[in-house]
């Protein structure tokens, strides 16, 4: 366990900065408190630290026993957490409604773990009490947080919920990659349909495919990669299919070369269409984002791509490029969307009107659809 | 065996008819690899994904042997027109 001498600590608040103490058994720990005001001690010569980090804007002082930590609210928007909650390293314990502790963490970056927290799960997070560790290493935190589940133990003796093993709520789960999609049971399997339908079926049933070199975890060549990630940065829900697998996509790469007129890998369909390679993956991602295009799809049965407008002005989309004419975008739009949204349980409906309040945004100053302003409104 | 830089730029020129066309060897030797920015007045009214299809199409030949083409920029001339100007009065500003 560390020890502490506290009350050295409490009297030269400085310390904070010079960091003097800092041996590795003793590791230098402070708390973080927001009620105290701003320390009136000289700092002269520190004055650009504390410029420059804003953690310096509270009074350091030793990290303290659970008990004897300030329970903080946990702040609801991210401005207020900014300012709120420390980016340091550190222990912090999470406090619900009725003020009974659920989880003991340590993190890299306090303020981004409980951010996270409440995130996922809000009915939890009511409170939060922060210990922030001074030049961590792994020892030191886990001292730290070590000496709070202890005294927490002892005080009430149960280990908190969150802590239990075998509890996942507070742990993050890495994300389950999907597997590849094979097209055919394998190589030896005759087929009973051609594969250029099996292609087509695919495409068609899947919202998003990307074909690529290699597996999604394990792209074979830099574009592909490129395409993974920018549709994994976006967050889509996409399928791929790892055009060099072949035992089980033998022949894959001629045939689909055919069917969709391209020549290279990878290559991305969207709602049954091909929509490009990197390049135009890529330049989809720059203007506009591809989870812009997936929802105008779902709204307007649009597949929108970057057109010559994109290029020539800022704002991305051209609709009157789609073969589709403006006027029919806005009957469209106007009366059906909102039942489709209704229809469409997995749709975050703030997240929906958000994007589209910006695409309409977009199209207006781009002066590609007249009706953009009424569309506005109407969402709004 | 792979395909040259002034392969590809002559077969661009004869078959697109650029105002401007920029072909860089990305390969790094082996002729297979490339990166383009082509001008040309055919792409006029075209998507992105038909003005890829154009200069895939006129690269068929040669895109038996390239491994990556990267199409960079694939715009109209009054595009480029109006990509230089602002370019221009953005390194003006």
């Amino acid at each position: 366990m560390a020890t502490i001498n506290l009350s050295s600590l409490q009297t030269s608040p400085s310390l904070h900065f010079l960091s003097l103490c800092s041996s590795q058994n003793t590791p230098t720990l402070s708390f973080y408190s927001h009620s105290k005001p701003f320390p009136t001690f000289s700092l002269k010569p520190f004055t650009a630290t504390v410029k420059f980090k804003p953690r310096s804007f509270v009074i350091p002082a030793a990290f303290k026993p659970l008990a004897e930590t300030e329970l903080v609210t946990v702040p609801l928007t991210e401005n207020e957490f900014n300012s709120k909650m420390p980016s340091d390293c550190g222990i912090y314990a999470v406090y619900d409604k009725n003020n009974d502790l659920q989880f003991i963490g340590i993190s890299r970056n306090i303020g981004a773990s409980v951010f996270s927290h409440l995130k996922s799960v809000p009915e939890l997070c009511n409170s939060v009490k922060v210990g922030v560790v001074d030049e961590p290493d792994k020892a030191s935190l886990t001292e730290a947080w070590k000496s709070w589940m202890e005294e927490h133990i002892k005080a009430t003796g149960k280990v908190p919920p969150g802590n239990e093993s075998g509890n996942v709520t507070w742990v993050r789960q890495p994300p389950k990659k999907k597997a590849d999609l094979r097209l055919t049971p394998g190589r030896h399997v005759q087929l009973a349909v051609p594969l250029e339908e099996l292609i087509d079926q695919l495409v068609k049933e899947n919202k998003v495919v990307a074909f690529i070199k290699g597996s999604r975890s394990a792209p074979m060549c830099g574009f592909s990669q490129r395409v993974i990630g920018i549709l994994e940065s976006e967050g889509v829900d996409y399928e791929s299919v790892d055009v060099l697998d072949e035992e089980y996509n033998s022949g894959l790469r001629e045939t689909l070369k055919k069917y969709s007129n391209w020549p290279t890998f990878p290559q991305i369909f969207m709602n049954g269409e091909l929509v490009g390679g990197c390049d135009i993956l890529t330049s989809m991602h720059e203007k506009a984002g591809i989870v812009v295009h997936m929802f105008l799809f779902a709204i307007l049965n649009l597949t929108v791509m970057p057109t010559s407008s994109s290029w020539s002005n800022p704002p991305f989309l051209g609709a009157k490029n789609c073969g589709m004419p403006l006027a029919l975008v806005d009957a469209r739009i106007a009366s059906p969307y909102r039942g489709q949204l209704e229809d469409r349980k997995k749709l975050d409906v703030n997240i929906f009107l958000l994007v589209f309040r910006s695409v309409c945004k977009t199209l207006l100053e781009a002066r590609l659809c007249s009706g953009a302003k009424r569309l506005i409104h109407v969402v709004a | 065996m792979g395909v040259t830089k002034e392969q590809v730029e002559s077969t661009l020129k004869s078959k697109l008819n650029p105002s401007h066309l920029e072909v860089v060897d990305t390969s790094g030797g082996c002729g297979a690899s490339f990166a383009i920015e082509i001008v040309s007045e055919q792409f006029e009214g075209k998507r992105l994904l038909e003005r890829h299809r154009l200069v895939n199409a006129a690269l068929e030949e040669e895109m038996k042997e390239i491994h990556a083409l990267s199409i960079k920029k694939s715009v109209t001339p009054a595009q480029w027109k109006q990509q230089l100007e602002s370019q221009q009065s953005t390194s003006a500003a």
